[in-house]
């Protein structure tokens, strides 16, 4: 970290095209081979948008299966290939890339005050790995499909399953080497390309999320693919790595695995915490409380969350010591995330805080992350981990964390920067609206999934006893709800395009330095390389007063009612 | 590296290293016909170490490379750790069930 | 020779920097990707420690010692063409990477042959008379063959980046002198060999006894 203070400072260079990015040609070619990381978060917004419908599509068949407790709309064995589909769609080809690839390209840069990434040639790249492995992944999945679910267990996906694991698992290998560069591309980013004055302790804390985020996809993807490649060798040469005839030890794929599967589960959930500080510090108008704190708990998730991969294996055949240990550990990740929350509530505390859309979803995320959290809590202590282990706990557990927190994250995201990226105002009563169903919604869908799991209902079978029905019927109920708040923003936002008001350079009055350039920004995201000499979240800090800063608020507040439709 | 350096004494720089990893390539070759039991393994990996050093030290130029780089290099290798010791926490310590668990079943449907 | 700087960076120092960096970074992630293979060894060596043993002793010793030999050369050789670019030795930097792909290549036949031979030999997992009897040995040689192969595919690639090289250089189609190139191609070949370095004991010295 102090080596590049040896390296000369940039240069102010000569003033760059104050052209917006946008304009630099409509052609596909202008578009498909642009190494602008403001075209590429769009190309990327664009793809995972369509894989996250794709993902939705199966899941919405998977709820109306569970209406009944007969099996009577899908097969035993199309059931299993749909949530497999819907496990392996939404898990590396929307959760994973979704904040890092989008905000992460289209931010972070003009965050740090840079005009680009690091490696534009690689993160196009990126991209096109990313696409690539997601046909693959579609096509093994369209052709006949996947039934292992998205885990990939061995013995039964190397020996016994006679479907598409293979196709299915060189689309997740290939697409995690987008992710790979993508990390890489990030680290350096904010290791060199930082502006005059931009020190470490000065970077927004989405930056620093997006960083900690990186350290995790560069050191965990790599066991992911050396996981699946042992089992595509396996079953295109019989290597018998974990044949249990031959003296194969299944767990130990499970070791392997699981090395990046937990801390996958951060480098989901990092981002979203990070568009979430943002949005709550400019709608409460506070300095964010405990900034060193949150940096160290950001870096401290990171790390430890390569520690706890065990507590998926409780049931494995795991050894009780071993359990014992990670479950330990797993409590000890628990204490930067439990950091962040309450410095999030004392950041709100005394806030001049307005409703805005983003904010409603960054208040919806601080709820269902904590109900998420909390409930990883239960699952980590082994007594209830091995009654709920493969029920619906589980399951309501760990969409808490990635649909309730995750995709809450990255929907308030999407409203706080989108005047930014577009230039333009989207309905915000819709939006609000929106952003009130999804989270009722969601709810609805997940918590009955709770009390189903508390009561033994397995995960994974698709037909049930029939006294489970009534919470499955609430159940499938809520993702009506779910879904349909999923597809107005597909509206509103589009509609934005063309009939939204002109958003300002900074509508919400917010402090980062993407809010420093125009809306849309330049090719080079400044006309004048910025140089930093402020603290991040130049909003209140803690002990003023709110109303001192109020005249300015108020008339932002004013000026912002002004615009509304 | 500043000043021009001589090309001959940049191939000697190479040629002195690969002299030393040669070295210990026919050490270790040796190392493992010896009679020692169990230490096979700990004196292989040690001086497999101590040529992975010279590569890092002096080929790849750790020395020289910024101090991000250096963490960088050290998590690649502790994350490895990382993973062997805790996952050997599960295949050093797995139960054996006592002889005669569950013979008084046998038999039953 | 096009300019050796450019954008986002404003001096070449930093994006010297940036390409180090990121290289390290990357190398960071492959120790990872192939550490999880050596731990997967480690966990089965723990369990099956003679069959591991017996299995070792199968691989052919002498065409391993010898293709760690030519990998090891062609370290120095690749060191040499990295170290006479920073000083600007064009024809040294040519004869360099032209010795180490040279090396490679020969690498990369050896390996052939031993392949060959362990096949004639029956040493793959499922061979009809497999020659070790022991629960975990057919597991080793599982790995022997994806830990050698993931290996010599990291050595390809690395083959191909270090001829285009060469041609770029002869061809002064870069600025080989300025930018961090040369030295980010001789980071990932030297890793190759690292690699090799920790395979050689695990895959061949077990279980060798006079
Ligand atoms: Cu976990």
């Amino acid at each position: 970290m102090t080596d590049i203070a040896a390296l000369p400072e940039p240069h102010p260079a000569t003033p760059r095209p104050t052209r917006s990015y946008l304009g630099a040609g409509s052609d596909l070619r202008s578009w498909l081979l642009t190494t602008d990381h403001k075209r590429i978060a769009i190309l990327y917004a664009l793809t995972l948008t369509l894989f996250f419908f794709i993902g939705g599509a199966a899941a919405t068949l998977i709820r109306i299966e569970l209406i009944t407790p007969a099996g009577d709309l899908v097969s035993a064995d199309s059931y299993n290939k749909l949530f497999t589909l819907h496990g392996v769609i939404m898990v590396w080809f929307f959760l994973v890339p979704a904040i890092p690839t989008t905000f992460g390209n289209f931010i972070l840069p003009m965050a740090v005050g840079a005009s680009d990434v690091a490696f534009p040639r690689l993160n196009l790249l990126s991209w096109y790995l990313t696409v690539a492995g997601g046909l693959l992944a579609l096509v093994s999945l369209l052709v006949g499909g996947v039934d292992t679910g998205w885990t990939f267990y061995t013995p039964y996906s190397t020996l016994y399953s006679n479907s598409y694991v293979t196709l299915a698992a060189a689309g997740v290998f290939v697409a995690g080497f987008g992710t790979i560069a993508t990390g890489v591309n990030m680290i350096v980013t904010v290791h060199v390309l930082r502006a005059r004055g931009m020190r470490w302790m000065r970077l927004p804390l989405f930056v620093w999320s997006i960083y900690a985020t990186s350290i995790i996809m560069v050191l965990a993807t790599p066991a992911l693919a050396v996981a699946l490649l042992m089992i595509v060798v396996d079953r295109l040469f019989g290597l018998s790595l974990f044949d249990p005839d031959q003296g194969g030890d299944p767990i130990i794929f499970q070791h392997v695995f699981w090395f990046y599967s937990h801390p996958a589960v951060y480098i989901m959930i990092l981002p979203g915490m990070g568009v979430v500080t943002e949005i709550i510090t400019c709608f409460a108008r506070r300095r964010v409380f405990g900034y060193e704190a949150m940096v160290f708990a950001i870096l401290g998730i990171a790390i430890f969350s390569f520690f706890v991969w065990g507590h998926h294996m409780f049931v494995s055949g795991q050894s009780a010591w071993a359990s014992l240990v990670f479950s330990i550990l797993s409590f000890v990740v628990a204490v930067p995330s439990a950091i962040k929350v309450f410095n999030w509530s004392a950041t709100l505390y005394g806030g001049h805080i307005t409703f805005e859309a983003s904010m409603l979803y960054a208040l919806g995320f601080l709820g269902l992350f904590t109900l998420g959290g909390l409930t990883g809590l239960f699952l980590a202590s082994i007594p209830i981990d091995v009654h709920v282990h493969d029920t619906y706990f589980v399951v309501a557990h760990f969409h808490y964390i990635m649909v309730g927190a995750m995709v809450t994250a990255f929907f308030g995201g999407l409203h706080f920067w989108w005047p930014k990226v577009t230039g333009r105002h989207y309905s915000e009563p819709w939006a609000r609206l929106a952003a009130i169903l999804m989270f009722v919604g969601f709810n609805f869908t997940f918590f009955p999934q709770f009390i189903l799991g508390y009561l033994g209902m397995p995960r994974r079978y698709h037909s049930y006893p029939p006294e489970f029905q009534i919470w499955h019927v609430l159940s499938s109920a809520g993702a009506v709800i779910l879904a349909l708040a999923y597809l107005v923003p597909l509206v509103y936002l589009t509609l934005s395009l063309r009939y939204g008001r002109r958003a300002g350079d900074n509508p919400w009055h917010a402090s980062g330095l993407e809010w420093a350039t125009t809306s849309p920004p330049p090719r080079d995201n400044f006309v004048i390389p910025p140089t930093v000499d402020t603290d991040p979240y130049a909003y209140h800090a803690a002990h003023e007063e709110p109303s001192e800063r109020d005249e300015s608020g108020g008339d932002h507040q004013s000026s912002r009612k002004d615009e509304m439709p | 590296m500043s000043g021009r350096e001589t090309p001959a004494r940049l191939w000697r720089r190479s040629a002195l290293v690969w002299l030393a990893l040669s070295l210990l390539l026919a050490t270790t070759l040796g190392g493992a016909y010896l009679p020692i039991g169990v230490w096979k393994l700990p004196l292989a990996l040690t001086i497999a170490a101590a040529k992975a050093g010279l590569v890092i030290a002096i080929f790849m130029g750790l020395g020289q490379a910024g101090g991000a780089a250096r963490i960088a290099g050290l998590c690649g290798v502790l994350w490895v750790l990382l993973l062997l010791s805790l996952s050997m926490t599960d295949q050093t310590t797995r139960q054996q069930l006592p002889p005669g668990f569950g013979e008084d079943r046998a038999g039953q449907p | 020779m096009t300019e050796a700087r450019h954008d986002p960076f404003h001096d070449i120092a930093r994006q010297r920097h940036a390409a180090e960096l990121g290289l390290w970074v990357f190398l960071a992630s492959e120790l990872v990707f192939f550490g999880g293979l050596f731990v997967t060894y480690g966990l089965y060596r723990y369990a099956y420690p003679s069959a591991f043993e017996a299995a070792g002793a199968e691989t052919a010793i002498w065409l391993g010692t010898i293709n760690t030999a030519i990998l090891l050369t062609s370290s120095a050789t690749m060191a040499a063409a990295v170290w006479a670019g920073e000083a600007g030795h064009k024809r040294h930097v040519l004869i360099g990477l032209a010795l180490t792909a040279l090396l490679g290549l020969t690498f990369m036949g050896v390996k052939g042959v031993e392949y060959y031979k362990d096949i004639s030999e029956s040493l793959y997992p499922g061979a009809a008379d497999f020659p070790v009897d022991m629960p975990g040995a057919q597991v080793f040689v599982g790995l022997y063959w994806a830990m050698t192969g993931v290996h010599a595919v990291h050595l390809s690639i690395g083959l191909v980046a270090v001829a285009i090289t060469l041609w770029r250089v002869r061809a002064e189609r870069f600025d080989w002198q300025n930018t961090a190139l040369l030295h980010v191609l001789g980071l990932y070949w030297h890793l190759i060999d690292l690699i090799w370095i920790v395979l050689y004991p695990l895959l061949y010295l077990m279980g060798r006894s006079l």
